[in-house]
């Protein structure tokens, strides 16, 4: 995750695990129905004031901002250059803005033409982006992974084992990382200098540490399935958790507010185009 | 004319995501017929925990970098190659999805999450044609292939969604780190093949 999640006595963080997943999803949904910028703008204010509400560190988001700022910048000139959007809201979406080439380039300026439509257009692609971006750190921030693991095994019509190999997997990464660092020291100590040499180089040395990388973890697999034997796993179909949740009025307001929210402006949007460009 | 990122736009991609999954299991359904011994797989509890603890290499393959010439390669598909490679298509189409999951949410889903279930998609495809073509060819053969169709499956949505414009600045990132990917996962599986199928050296017993 972007933020890692921080255990904090806020609301955000005390709503039920699923509920926050759900208005992740809504958020998504009407992140991609929507493509007026304005629209977009109000659903990331929305998200931004449940991110001040869950206390989220912002200072850390630098970093990814400044990084989507540049992205944006590139998407809404590209877009601008390239797509004709046939709006409902803009009045002269042909409207040429500036050319990428100037017209003082002598004998192939002005060319490319960044028109208002595109260009708008590609400020609602930047926003979609970047609101997906924000409502994710906010749910990480705020769900513990074990929390989102417990969320993605409870799916209904999935098999429990999915969710069981998601968050096993998910546990055991920073177990193999650390096999990975004593496999890097092993060759650095053989006199082996990862950062040396060119690319082909590179990936060969690399490729040294996965081969033993790979060998080791399928002894450790066969490890695994001894223990998860010895433990009946696949005995039964019925599966049973740890930790069962229980949804408060809070966490009903929250669901109900999402979904209905969504359902209205999937269905305005349908009949009216509020929300189109 | 690029669809957008909209409704229409992803309804498409999704489509062609079905479209991977269906293409999939015609190829892997050959390969179960063919090669049974290799690619028919029983889900018991081993398979589980090999295709557990290869998701997570995937995941921490993902934190491997190798500066490259375009950009910094992951190594985070090539545990979904190894897996179709030494399990079979079935154990390694999962690993590559759930690895690319993981992957993806280690990295905090930097790119849009709602075209994760079309990475997932294509990963899983991409495998499983890697492996077909090398059990029909040879492994380089098998590279060239997963190379080209990962590139395809994953850049194609971008391109009916945004145009191909911004695609071709990343057209030689993607190539390269596909490339790599299945370079590492296809030949780590066939040196440990052959070192199960081949025989102890007698001096190492002494």
């Amino acid at each position: 995750m972007i933020i890692e999640y921080e255990s904090r006595p806020t609301l955000i963080h005390g709503l039920d695990p699923r509920v926050k997943m759900v208005w992740m999803l809504c958020v998504i949904i009407m992140s991609i129905v929507w493509t007026n910028p304005v629209y977009l703008v109000a659903l990331g204010l929305s998200v931004v004031v449940f991110g001040f509400a869950a206390q989220l560190p912002w200072p850390k988001l630098k970093g990814v901002v400044s990084f989507m700022l540049v992205l944006a910048a590139i998407i809404c000139v590209i877009q601008g250059a390239t797509y004709s959007v046939k709006s409902v809201t803009l009045a002269d979406p042909t409207r040429i803005l500036f050319h990428i080439v100037p017209g003082w380039i002598p004998s192939i300026g002005p060319a490319a033409p960044v028109r208002l439509g595109g260009f708008v257009y590609g400020i609602g692609m930047a926003l979609k982006i970047l609101i997906v971006l924000l409502v994710i750190t906010v749910f990480g921030f705020t769900t513990s992974p074990s929390e989102i693991v417990q969320v993605i095994a409870r799916i209904p019509f999935i098999p429990y084992q999915v969710g069981f190999v998601v968050s096993t997997a998910w546990k055991f990464v920073p177990v193999v990382q650390m096999q990975m660092r004593t496999l890097m020291d092993a060759h650095r100590s053989r006199g082996v200098d990862f950062e040396a040499g060119g690319f082909t180089q590179r990936v060969k040395k690399t490729s040294g540490i996965v081969m033993p990388l790979f060998a080791n973890s399928l002894s450790m697999a066969d490890t695994m399935a001894l223990a998860m034997e010895s433990r009946a796993f696949g005995y039964s179909k019925r599966f049973t958790f740890i930790r069962p949740y229980k949804m408060t009025l809070g966490d009903w307001a929250v669901l109900s507010g999402s979904l209905g929210f969504t359902v209205v402006a999937c269905v305005l949007m349908a009949t009216s185009r509020l929300g189109a460009l | 004319m690029p669809l957008g990122q909209g409704a229409l736009g992803l309804s498409v991609c999704y489509a062609l995501a079905a479209g991977y999954l269906a293409l999939m299991w015609i190829i892997g359904s050959i390969l179960t017929r063919q090669y049974p011994t290799e690619h028919k797989v029983v889900w018991n509890t081993r398979t589980i925990s090999r295709v557990t603890i290869l998701a997570a290499v995937a995941g921490a393959g993902a934190m491997i970098k190798i500066p490259g010439p375009a950009a910094t390669i992951a190594l985070d598909a090539s545990a979904g190659y190894f897996a179709a490679a030494f399990f079979g298509w079935p154990v390694g189409a999962t690993v590559a999805a759930i690895g690319c999951f993981i992957a993806n949410a280690l990295g905090g889903f930097a790119s849009w999450l709602p075209v994760l279930p079309i990475y997932l998609c294509a990963m899983a495809f991409t495998v499983t044609l890697a492996v077909f073509v090398q059990k029909k060819t040879n492994i380089i053969f098998a590279i060239i292939v997963g190379t080209i169709a990962n590139t395809i499956t994953c850049l194609g949505p971008w391109v009916v969604m945004i145009g191909p414009a911004l695609m071709i600045a990343i057209l030689p990132s993607q190539l390269i780190g596909s490339a790599v990917n299945a370079l590492v996962g296809l030949s780590v599986a066939t040196a440990l093949k052959a070192a199960q199928v081949k025989k102890r050296p007698d001096w190492m017993d002494q």
